[in-house]
């Protein structure tokens, strides 16, 4: 093949320029650390890159949420560990009326207003609130107040309180479609098997007003029919405490899986974390070696143009 | 004396041969250049008594070195470089406005669902609400943005293609002038191996530009042929002119015909291929998605309620043209289909729930219609404005109505209130004018995140959040999927189009180097040829004073 100056300085000038682009390539990975930085450079891992940053920030959401189903979870445990303190409390009254072997009215009203005080207590622990005022058991209707008092006696006294609440459950979102309780209905404070159609108490706040009203002896009942109400009325207050307990116990359960998801959760991140970080991240060792290569190329073919330049028959003519 | 006309004629073909040399060093670096050798033959012998004697030397000749078919080939790789470097340049630009991974559709998709997931958590929180309405807000604002962002591509595309145009006339009307410049040199016994040079270089701009067929014709002439149409036949040139149809695009088209031309090569053709093809389809899938995420949200949100439960007044956001024409004639973004809307009508005091089934038939029912139907429905009362193209639709006082449905009637299955915008999140159709209804952005609590009318209920935002891993396109993707496919494939377009462009750059270099060797002109090769005419010119000038010589001792005698 016939070779020409100009086809020399062409191509030398085509490899240098080559050299120089390739050189910047690797520069830019290095600097930025990026080995990727457009979908052109490799429109099969970019999606992926992009896809795994999507759902890294998905987790996060999730993660946040289930930050704050625990914080609920917590509340309400909290409130039905003191629900359940009220109620053995109201228990130990009850026990302390059903061992008195004669009536003694001052005793009895001093009985009959501690479990006022109780009733008072229950009724407001039923009702607490998140910080952000969202009532713990009234569950879909988070923004009701569950339980109110509806009817009063003449001393001011609850004589029926009454659920407003929803008896469903206000769901929050921690995986895709995955959804913890985070809010329960107020039937937690219900008798378990309750014979709907008998007039015996029907939760726990029925149970404390007809013990406070048994203890009074408001009915004016015979010290054996009074006995035999309180000792009923010790069965009932049992019967609630181990509903409030079961609720309690799974409120436990709720917090154990939501950890366990956390975990998986914070597990399933750090996986797409890593692999992001395998597939966009530049092998720094390689990219410095892929540089050398490249800037000894440059000199070279800097050096080369000069030594053509230098060789021509003109300079072997006389 | 023939002997000295022989010894000029030497001196004469050198000095020609050097000329030409001289020529070949001057043009060295001259881009398109062809070298030239001078043709030397035996002039004409003279017989003398039966013998024949030679008369020196004649130039017969000044050749051009050209290899055609590797002219002819560099010609069609011109315009092949040129289709595809003005298609990764659109692709690239493309690239660069979708792919930004902050502010594109896609991503503020994700920010959307993200901050419905946060909801959940927060369902009372006002500002949370606001957040998710403001997400979407901006993720319409992202599609119109790409959108408009496609449209001024376009524009930029359509002002390529004029300019290249304009680049055009003069070259093939140069490329005419040379030819009748070259037929009349040729005619009268010259040799425009100069004016050839300058013609191929000619073409050479031209095929990039727009991609020439070249065809070989008299007198040295040739005629250039371009989408069908012929640009140059000998000494005529066609003019080309760029026309603008009713949408305002250009097309390319003889001056003075009313017929387009197809071009397919060259820069021009890539434009009209980014133009016509990519560009369109990018858009299409813009628009596909947000008709997707407009249907996917509509649907759910209009089914459900807000934290301020139950509805006493709406009105649709999506305008038709006139009340009295179908709903599939009217001008709206998605037409409803046949089917059914379900109206729930609630007493407030007793909490008493009425349902009644609409029948829809876009093709037989106009929006009066609609409303003539929605009226008829105890305790509600419907206006149907006839200057704005809307409905409103209010309920009597002491009642509230919602299109819940229940668990056996589907509430909307004619989509209907999403084709109206009637408690709909979006209305507007394609990439470039989907919006957020106003309802929505003035009051976030109508977000409908509940679907039993509760505040605490997070049944209807489940139905919303579920749509993130929902098969909602056509191909099975989700709508996020689908926009990362959108990106992956204009990825793979500028990838494929930067490959084609890297082995067109290639094969122009190998074609360039394979001219240069038959027509390139070597320093060292013009150095050894100019010495050997110098030497033929010193010894013919020798062999001219050695007659002199010769003749003066003839002379001398005496």
């Amino acid at each position: 093949m016939r070779v020409t100056n100009e086809m020399q300085f062409a191509g030398l000038l085509r490899n240098t320029q080559r050299t120089l682009a390739n050189m910047t390539k690797v520069q830019d990975q290095v600097a930025s650390g990026v080995r990727l930085q457009r979908p052109s450079d490799g429109p099969a891992e970019m999606v992926r890159i992009l896809k795994n940053r999507q759902d890294d920030a998905r987790l996060t959401v999730h993660l946040a949420t289930i930050r704050d189903v625990t914080i609920a979870l917590d509340a309400s445990a909290t409130a039905l560990t003191d629900a359940k303190d009220v109620l053995t409390h109201a228990k130990d009254i009850a026990l302390q009326a059903a061992n008195t072997a004669t009536s003694d009215p001052t005793a009895d009203e001093a009985l009959a207003q501690e479990i006022d005080g109780a009733l008072s207590s229950l009724l407001q622990i039923a009702n607490r609130k998140l910080s952000d005022g969202r009532s713990l058991f009234a569950g879909t209707a988070s923004q009701t107040t569950p339980f109110i008092v509806s009817a009063k006696d003449s001393s001011g006294r609850p004589t029926q309180i009454d659920y407003q609440g929803s008896n469903a459950s206000s769901q929050v979102l921690v995986g895709p479609g995955q959804t913890f309780d985070a809010l329960i209905p107020g039937n937690v404070f219900q008798m378990p098997n309750a014979d709907s159609s008998s007039a015996d108490a029907k939760d726990a706040f029925q149970v404390l007003m007809k013990l406070r009203d048994d203890i009074r002896n408001k009915n004016g009942l015979s010290t054996v029919d009074r006995n035999a109400a309180l000792t009923k009325h010790l069965d009932e207050l049992d019967r609630v405490t181990t509903g409030v307990l079961e609720s309690l116990a799974t409120q436990g359960v709720q917090s154990e899986l939501l950890t366990q998801w956390s975990e998986r959760v914070t597990d399933r991140q750090s996986s797409l974390q890593k692999q992001n970080s395998e597939l966009e991240s530049v092998d720094v060792a390689a990219a410095i070696t892929e540089l050398t290569q490249q800037q000894n190329l440059y000199k070279i073919s800097l050096s080369l143009i000069q030594q053509v330049n230098s060789l021509s028959l003109v300079d072997f003519l006389r | 004396m023939m002997q000295f006309s022989i010894g000029v004629s030497a001196l004469q073909a050198s000095q020609r041969a050097m000329d030409v040399l001289g020529n070949n060093i001057a043009n060295a670096n001259t881009p398109g250049y062809h070298r030239q050798v001078v043709q030397l033959s035996t002039a004409t012998p003279v017989r003398l008594d039966k013998l024949s004697f030679g008369r020196g030397v004649e130039v017969t000749g000044v050749q051009r070195l050209v290899n055609e078919h590797i002219e002819e080939s560099q010609i069609r790789q011109a315009g092949q470089t040129g289709t595809s470097a003005s298609q990764l340049s659109v692709a690239t630009q493309l690239e660069s406005r979708l792919s930004n991974e902050k502010a594109s559709p896609g991503a503020q998709l994700e920010t959307l669902f993200n901050r419905l997931e946060q909801l959940s958590s927060q369902l009372n929180s006002s500002p949370s609400r606001k957040l998710a309405v403001a997400a979407a807000d901006q993720l319409a604002l992202e599609l119109n943005s790409s959108a408009t962002d496609l449209i001024h591509l376009r524009d930029d595309v359509d002002q390529s293609i004029s300019a290249l145009v304009t680049e055009i006339n003069p070259l093939t009307q140069q490329i005419a002038l040379l030819n009748a410049e070259i037929a009349k040199q040729g005619t009268s016994g010259g040799s425009p191996n100069d004016l050839m040079d300058q013609r191929a270089q000619a073409i050479q701009q031209l095929s990039q530009k727009i991609g020439v067929e070249v065809l070989k014709g008299n007198q040295g002439q040739v005629t250039l042929l371009s989408g069908g149409a012929p640009l140059v036949v000998a000494g005529r040139a066609l003019s080309l002119e760029v026309a603008h149809d009713a949408d305002n695009r250009v097309s390319i088209r003889p001056a003075g015909s009313s017929t387009d031309l197809e071009i397919e090569g060259g820069q021009l053709g890539g434009y009209l291929v980014a133009r016509d093809q990519t560009l369109p389809r990018y858009q299409e899938r813009l628009d596909d998605l947000a008709r997707a995420i407009s249907t996917a949200f509509n649907s759910v949100q209009t089914t459900g309620v807000g934290v301020a439960g139950a509805f006493t007044n709406l009105t649709s956001q999506q305008a038709v043209r006139d009340v009295t024409q179908k709903l599939n004639v009217t001008g709206l973004p998605t037409i409803p289909k046949v089917g059914t809307v379900t109206v729930a009508v609630n007493n407030v005091t007793t909490g008493e729930r009425t349902l009644t089934a609409i029948n829809i038939d876009p093709t037989l029912q106009s929006l009066n219609d609609v409303g003539n139907a929605f009226a008829a429905i105890p305790n509600l009362q419907v206006f149907v404005n006839s200057q704005a193209g809307t409905m409103s639709l209010t309920s009597a006082p002491g009642f509230t109505f919602d299109f819940r449905g229940d668990e056996t009637t589907p509430a909307d299955s004619a989509g209907l209130l999403s084709s109206l915008g009637i408690n709909s999140l979006f209305v507007g159709g394609d990439a470039a004018t989907l919006k957020v209804s106003r309802d929505l952005l003035g009051n976030a609590d109508r977000l409908a995140t509940s679907g039993s009318g509760q505040p605490g209920d997070s049944g209807n935002l489940q139905r919303l959040v579920a749509l993130r891993d929902a098969p909602l396109m056509p191909n099975g993707t989700t709508l996020s999927g689908d926009f990362l496919q959108t990106l992956a494939d204009i990825g793979a377009d500028v990838q494929g189009l930067t490959q084609q462009q890297d082995t067109n750059q290639v094969l122009s270099e190998r074609l360039e180097q394979q001219r240069q060797s038959v027509s390139g002109v070597d320093s060292n090769e013009e150095m050894v040829n100019l010495l050997k005419y110098q030497r033929m010119f010193q010894i013919a000038s020798k062999y001219i004073n050695v007659l002199n010589d010769a003749y003066n001792e003839l002379l001398s005698i005496r």
